[in-house]
């Protein structure tokens, strides 16, 4: 009796250590996998290898499993904003540096590549921007502030920040100009006055967001005018030219503000110019073409 | 004059950030692609200096055109809209309106007067603000004519047009004097007066 319990014990100890070799053996079957760019294989060996509870412990497991997920990201979705391979790879890369923080060099390896995969969000955001995705384009740069604040939670983004959302407002007042669908127009004028907004959020006075906000809506002001048909009636005509005060004098204040951030630039003096015809008000439309004049007096090349 | 704004080009918004994936960001022009693609197309919406002033007006004239009832002579070959020295937007708006529109039977066709002179029969006669200086010896030459006077400056509606346009509330609107509209034999529709802005008898 006694030797049989010795035996079911021997057995008992067999059986683990053989599947803790094979567990091992998985990951290491993982690693040369990827080395040797079998991406797919290294991907079923490091899944397997991950059941088990040891393994699981191993900062270098979850190390190379972010790694090869990261390679999948590469070879199956790169332009994938919603790469499943991705968001794995930032998990376990994260996972890895919890597991084994004080480790200098695990932790360069990990912020590396984790540095590598922000970066990828960043560009997958800038692709969807030419679409009409604002929303996913939001998601990914989201993203990657995320993942960047995380490994440095002092990382000021404000720059940045200002830097993308002036992008998109001018994006998106870009396609406001190029379609002629209103309820389109509509969309575009939004979602570039609320990428303006998150600019002045930050920075109250950028001049590209105050005056890209007078300009949208001084032009929106401008297309409905230009879109009326020749057979409108009066009381469309009016209800019309109701909407562009309305728009001129939002347009106005912002027109105003951008001509006293940067008073040597025309544009805004051009604004102020129309935003006083669509008020109807002539002694201000006088004002500000005389500026424009002196203006343009003053920068031309001397002869 | 009214215009479309264009898009502030300079730095540093003209490029895109794009990060590299070994983490250093470079500037490229990729997106702007399409981006100045939509400066090409606002650019050229600049160019349309007076456009909606001239279209608003050009409304107008086409409502008027409607509300009246010309004598026979005037309902056959084609309906004429004059203008003392038209500015060029206002005439590639009255051409846009003669390509698109026809009053009932009659064609629109467009003349550009530049001077009194050269004013012969025509439906509609539009004096901009600007050729103001001609009403007087505009409206002798259209007495006993058929001919509805539009004009654009204070006071014109008491010195013979028919119409004048007006600024009320800061929007463009119009004047209208019943006795000058009613004259060469042009019925008025009454649904007109609840229109204007102003109705001198």
């Amino acid at each position: 009796m006694k030797h049989l319990r010795h035996i079911f014990c021997g057995i008992i100890l067999l059986l683990g250590s053989l599947y803790s070799y094979a567990q091992n053996s998985n990951l290491e079957k993982a690693q040369d996998c990827e080395q040797r760019h079998s991406v797919d294989s290294a991907r079923t060996f490091i899944d397997k290898a991950m059941t088990d509870a040891a393994v699981r412990q191993l900062a270098d497991a979850w190390y190379l499993r972010g790694f090869i997920y990261k390679d999948m990201f590469k070879k199956y979705e790169p332009n994938n904003l919603r790469s499943a391979y991705r968001d794995t790879a930032v998990k376990d890369l994260f996972i890895c540096y919890r597991l084994d923080s004080l480790n200098k060099e695990n932790k360069e390896n990990a912020f590396g590549t984790l540095k590598f995969l922000a970066a990828t969000y960043y560009n997958n955001a800038e692709m969807v921007m030419d679409s009409v995705n604002f929303h996913w384009a939001i998601y990914g740069y989201n993203k990657y502030k995320s993942i960047m604040k995380r490994m440095n939670p002092a990382q000021n983004f404000n720059a940045f920040d200002i830097r993308f959302y002036d992008i998109i407002g001018n994006i998106y007042s870009g396609y406001f100009f190029s379609v002629n669908d209103f309820s389109v127009k509509r969309k575009y004028l939004d979602s570039a006055r609320k990428a303006y907004d998150a600019v002045l959020a930050i920075s109250p006075d950028d001049y590209s967001a105050v005056y890209g906000i007078g300009r949208l809506y001084y032009n929106q002001a401008v297309n409905i005018i230009n879109n009326l048909p020749f057979d409108a009636s009066i009381d469309n005509v009016n209800k019309a030219q109701d909407t562009c005060i309305h728009l001129a004098k939002l347009s106005l204040p912002y027109m105003q503000k951008a001509h006293l951030l940067e008073p040597l630039k025309i544009e805004p003096i051009k604004g102020l110019q129309g935003d006083a015809v669509m008020l109807h008000e002539p002694d201000n439309y006088k004002l500000y073409s005389d500026m424009e004049k002196k203006l343009k007096d003053q920068q031309a090349p001397k002869k | 004059m009214l215009i479309f704004l264009y898009q502030s080009t300079s730095p540093p918004f003209s490029y895109f950030i794009y990060l590299h994936p070994n983490g250093s960001i470079q500037a490229v022009k990729k997106l702007y692609l399409a981006f100045s693609l939509s400066l090409l197309l606002s650019a050229s919406a600049f160019g349309q200096v007076e456009q909606v002033v001239a279209h608003t007006k050009v409304i107008f004239i086409y409502n008027f055109s409607k509300y009246f009832d010309w004598p026979q002579d005037y309902r056959q070959g084609d309906f004429v809209i004059g203008v003392v020295n038209a500015s060029p937007t206002l005439l590639v708006e009255l051409n846009k309106l003669a390509t698109q529109k026809t009053s009932g039977n009659q064609k629109f066709v467009i003349k550009n007067y530049k001077s009194v002179e050269e004013i012969d029969k025509c439906n509609i006669l539009y004096i901009p603000e600007a050729s103001n200086n001609v009403l007087s010896e505009v409206v002798k030459k259209l007495h006993g004519t058929s001919t509805l006077l539009i004009t654009d400056s204070e006071g014109d509606a008491k010195k013979g047009a028919a119409i004048n346009f007006i600024w009320k509330d800061n929007k463009q609107a119009f004047e209208l004097n019943k006795s000058n509209a009613e004259k060469g034999h042009l019925n008025m529709s009454s649904s007109l007066r609840a229109l204007a802005a102003v109705n001198i008898e």
